[in-house]
């Protein structure tokens, strides 16, 4: 069933007084707005039917168009990947209009904030495990106990729980030394879900913006003061905040 | 596929948030049909993001997973229509 005239969004603004952009959208449609007198939504024109399957091509549609707005247009409130209008008369009536109140107001509050994500992976893993080891007087004790012969069923449980709980204790003892080095600066955060035993961390912060310039130096610094932990640290933003308005979390993430 | 129709319509108004959080909540239920596959695919995408491998490489696991996918969903609507 062909049908047009449906609206797939993106994020909400503050009303513009021009909108200049010429982004294309998830699916290829021409970025536009939908607005009520105090508000737009950012949107492209899309098949109310049309199914967007979560490419990392789509994802990255959504999210680019959500981040060429904020430069121009922010603050933002982003909208879930995937999210589709019937069409643009509900959008201005039945979001824009009724709901004007609570997304000013949340405009207002992420005003002047921006948020950054920091990720960080392990890359060496059996050096980790033999660091832990070699670290945790327990694991030690047990790994003596048990030298020159197989272990049991239980046993080898016993030596798997001991040492993911000293690989998860020095993931946490790592993020609390980001968190105190990052003090001050972070307004909030979040952590997001952990892919993997290789990962340390993902975090999301939200700062004034700013304090963007000392945060990028201090996280600049991370490889080289983590060398030890051979540990590799990306570090992305600012990124739209979905984390931090309460929206949606975009589905990947 | 969410549509925001739907879900306006059905809530009464008790703020936006309520709707947001139900689009979350929806995209989450989708999310549990395929998780295995899904969960996946996000590995893949963080590999990714933190350079741990290539584009090509993860072009070809995102391909794979996409083609699994539209099978279950292929599965599920003749699963659908035969009842």
């Amino acid at each position: 069933m062909e049908n047009t005239t449906g609206k797939y969004i993106y994020c909400v603004i503050r009303k513009p007084k021009s909108f200049g952009l010429g982004l294309c959208g998830v699916g290829g449609g021409k970025v536009n707005l939908v607005s009520s007198q105090k508000l737009a939504v950012v949107a492209s024109d899309s098949s109310v039917s049309e199914d967007y399957p979560i490419t990392r091509e789509n994802t990255v549609a959504h999210q680019r168009v959500i981040e060429e707005v904020m430069r121009v247009h922010s603050p933002v409130l982003p909208i879930s990947f995937g999210t589709v209008a019937e069409n643009a008369g509900i959008l201005e009536e039945k979001m824009l209009t009724v709901k004007e109140d609570e997304l000013l107001e949340a405009l207002a509050d992420i005003e002047g904030k921006v948020e950054l994500n920091l990720k960080s992976i392990w890359l060496d893993m059996p050096k980790v495990f033999q660091n832990v080891v070699q670290e945790n007087p327990e694991i030690n004790r047990i790994k003596q106990e048990m030298s020159g012969r197989m272990l049991g069923r239980d046993e080898a449980i016993e030596v798997g729980k001991a040492v993911s709980a000293a690989v998860e204790s020095r993931r946490e003892k790592i993020k609390g030394e980001i968190f105190d080095l990052l003090k001050g600066i972070v307004i909030d955060h979040k952590e997001t879900q952990l892919l993997g035993e290789q990962m340390i961390f993902n975090l999301a912060f939200l700062i004034p913006e700013s304090k963007q310039k000392t945060f990028d130096k201090i996280v600049r610094n991370l490889d080289e003061q983590y060398a030890k932990e051979n540990a590799y640290f990306k570090y992305i933003g600012p990124i739209p905040p979905f984390n931090f308005v309460r929206m949606p979390i975009s589905l990947t993430h | 596929m969410l549509i925001i129709d739907d879900l306006l319509l059905w809530l009464p108004a008790k703020g936006i948030m309520a709707v947001f959080k139900k689009i979350h909540e929806l995209a989450e239920a989708e999310l549990n049909d395929d998780s295995k596959l899904k969960e996946q695919l996000l590995k893949f995408q963080t590999m990714f993001e933190l350079d741990q491998i290539s584009e090509e490489e993860y072009q070809k696991q995102e391909d794979e997973i996409m083609a699994r996918l539209a099978e279950i969903q292929e599965r599920k609507k003749l699963e659908a229509s035969s009842q």
